[in-house]
């Protein structure tokens, strides 16, 4: 499935000339969840994480539907 | 008794200053635990905020200007004239530090200055307080000022001032502090503390920074020893060790956007068109293109850093430090997606002296009545202005968002005891709209804010389970952190029962004490609580006090498409003490 994927916060320096917003594709297994995603984006710890798609934060075993878009995001405790 | 610290009384009737040990029933509190307690203790809770038996108090933290790092909270405290109940705003920068390294545990303003006559209140090197006439600098916007001031005292000063607004006892008036850097960009926002100090006829507290009489700390090796653990648990927490030294607050623009919980054009939907914008990521780029810092230290003794500051297309300096909670009250809630309208518009405040979230939400609601159209930057910029310059129509703006609505008969004002809510929408994160609900503060963005939880897993924003539950853990917890002057950046990072053993050691070391784990910080917070909620009842609020405005019960939010549904029976448990 190929998922489009947003990096927030300083996830996106993982990525060299990474822009802040932009959409990247990844190609993944049929199947694979939130956890898969994350291991392909190199991003290994899942504290202080969350991937957010269509207004809600999805759990690490949620299955990726191919086409959608997805934030990773980190999380912050208030402004 | 701590020893040799002291209170400093100043009357602005009489001109005179006391000086007075602390009294014992005052030990072991600082910061909002006192100014709580103080105000609970001694003010007329049916008085005018902006009359003489009012009283605004200044308290440094319990553990500012000890080496504990991110302690540089000063609580400001006072009945509000926003609210009409207690109020504690805290603020950071140098001026915690500085009273505590001059032994000053509490300056607590009397009385009224007769008729508009202004003052100064000067604290020497040694402590000494003398009121010194400022008549000449009436109406003067806090950046002139705080030069000025930096000119005749020299630079080792903090400065606490109000702008016109506070002149004017604008509702939304703000006490503007000084950063490391000399620069009046911190503020006690909320809650309109700079109409209380204008009222009393206060145009500065000017502070000497180099004050040697810090309160003994109790075992200092054993202090040194368990400072250690908190400073790794605050470098090691994702948050404060590395998002927002990167980013700052305002990380959570996109989050909250994401999340569909962003009050947009008035709180009319959950998404902001074109958040991408105005978000850190987006800010730290665009600082970085022009060569500004996206990470500062404005406070004395921070390790975060999550300060920030902001420059135009010449590199020139524009504001410090552009926060989360000023980018959506004035580009999320009015509609402008612009980070150069926005970074100027905190400016603006921050010269003028109002708070930001406030201000931002009183110019929203006016765009939702029809008096502008939302995204119009030339007016907003245009209508803050008219708060600075005083004009009849600035002077409703600057009593806030509800005498807004009231102006322009617009029931769709996001307020809760008058003060207008924060960056969360209640409809799509219920826990904030329990702790807006209940905080005696009014509707408040540091009181017990659930935004965390959410992105770390632990409860769904949408659904009312656990709501009510972490809004009280966090309320009660945040009490007593703001009585320790600690920063809410560390706060965060040591919310555990390890982290809170941690901290007891750290008290203990300081104080001499031996507390148990009930102490600190839940009995301490729910103490701190129990006086504010006791000074609104004598005040004459009550639960119907505790309730959310009732288009958030009524109108749906984009994108979810949901109300707030938290009722009346569990939000009254929240803090039912």
């Amino acid at each position: 499935v190929k998922i489009k994927v947003r990096l927030f916060g300083t996830l996106g320096q993982n990525i060299s000339g990474y822009r802040h917003s932009q959409e990247i594709e990844v190609e993944i297994p049929n199947g694979a969840m939130v956890r898969d995603l994350l291991t392909h984006l190199r991003i290994s710890e899942t504290q202080g994480v969350a991937v957010i798609a269509e207004g809600r934060i999805l759990e690490v075993n949620d299955m990726l539907q191919d086409g959608s878009l997805v934030n990773v995001m980190q999380a912050v405790s208030g402004g | 008794m701590e020893m040799g610290m002291k209170f400093i009384r100043v009357n602005m009737n009489k001109k005179s200053i006391q000086v007075e040990d602390v009294p014992g029933e005052y030990a072991g509190l600082g910061g909002r635990g006192l100014t709580s307690t103080m105000i609970n203790a001694e003010v007329p809770p049916k008085c005018d905020p902006l009359g003489p038996e009012n009283k605004l108090i200044f308290a440094p933290g319990l553990l500012s200007g000890t080496p504990l790092p991110n302690t540089s909270r000063l609580s400001v405290g006072a009945k509000s004239p926003l609210t009409g109940g207690i109020k504690e705003s805290n603020v950071g920068g140098t001026v915690a530090a500085a009273l505590a390294h001059l032994g000053i545990t509490a300056i607590i303003i009397e009385g009224q200055a007769p008729g508009g006559e202004l003052s100064f209140l000067r604290i020497d090197e040694k402590g000494e307080a003398s009121l010194v006439e400022a008549q000449a600098y009436k109406g003067q916007r806090t950046y002139e000022l705080v030069e000025k001031l930096f000119g005749i005292y020299g630079e080792k000063t903090s400065v606490l001032c109000i702008g016109p607004a506070g002149e004017y006892r604008m509702n939304v008036a703000s006490i503007q502090s000084t950063d490391v850097d000399g620069r009046p960009c911190r503020a006690a926002g909320r809650g309109g503390m700079g109409a209380v100090m204008g009222a009393k006829g206060l145009k500065a507290l000017i502070i000497d920074q180099r004050g040697k009489s810090s309160d003994p700390i109790a075992n200092p090796k054993a202090f040194k020893e368990a400072i250690k653990a908190i400073v790794e648990a605050v470098k090691a927490d994702p948050m404060s060790g590395n998002v927002m030294p990167n980013l700052g607050t305002a990380a959570l623009v996109a989050p909250v956007n994401a999340m569909g919980a962003f009050p947009s054009y008035n709180a009319t939907r959950g998404t902001l068109d074109g958040w991408e914008k105005i978000c850190g990521e987006a800010m730290a780029e665009l600082i970085k293109e022009r060569k500004g810092k996206t990470t500062h230290r404005g406070c004395d003794q921070c390790m975060i850093h999550c300060s920030n500051e902001f420059v135009g297309k010449d590199g020139q300096f524009v504001t410090s430090s552009l926060e989360y909670e000023t980018i959506w009250a004035t580009g999320g809630m009015t509609g402008i997606a612009d980070l150069d309208t926005i970074a100027r518009l905190d400016h603006l405040c921050d010269d003028i002296g109002v708070d930001t979230m406030s201000t931002g939400v009183a110019v929203a609601v006016a765009m939702d009545a029809g008096y502008k159209e939302f995204g119009d930057a030339k007016a907003a910029i245009e209508m803050i202005e008219e708060i600075g310059k005083g004009t009849e129509f600035g002077r409703i703006l600057g009593s806030g968002p509800v005498a807004v609505g009231e102006h322009f008969n617009h029931a769709r004002v996001p307020a809760i005891k008058g003060q207008s809510i924060a960056a969360y929408d209640p409809r799509a994160m219920l826990g904030l709209g329990v702790t807006y609900a209940t905080s005696p503060m009014g509707a408040d963005h540091t009181a017990g804010n659930l935004v965390g939880a959410y992105l770390e897993h632990m409860l769904d924003p949408l659904s009312p389970e656990g709501q009510v539950e972490t809004s009280r853990f966090l309320q009660i917890t945040m009490a007593a952190f703001d009585t320790m002057g600690q920063c809410f950046m560390a706060n965060v990072a040591l919310l555990s029962p390890n982290h809170f053993e941690a901290f007891r050691k750290v008290i203990n070391a300081k104080l001499g004490t031996q507390l148990e784990p009930d102490d600190f910080p839940i009995a301490l917070g729910i103490r701190v609580l129990k006086a504010e909620k006791e000074f609104n009842r004598k005040a004459g609020f009550t639960n119907e006090d505790d309730r959310l405005p009732r288009f958030f019960y009524d109108e749906p939010l984009p994108p979810h498409n949901t109300v707030f549904v938290i009722s009346n029976e569990e939000i009254d448990k929240a803090l039912d003490f």
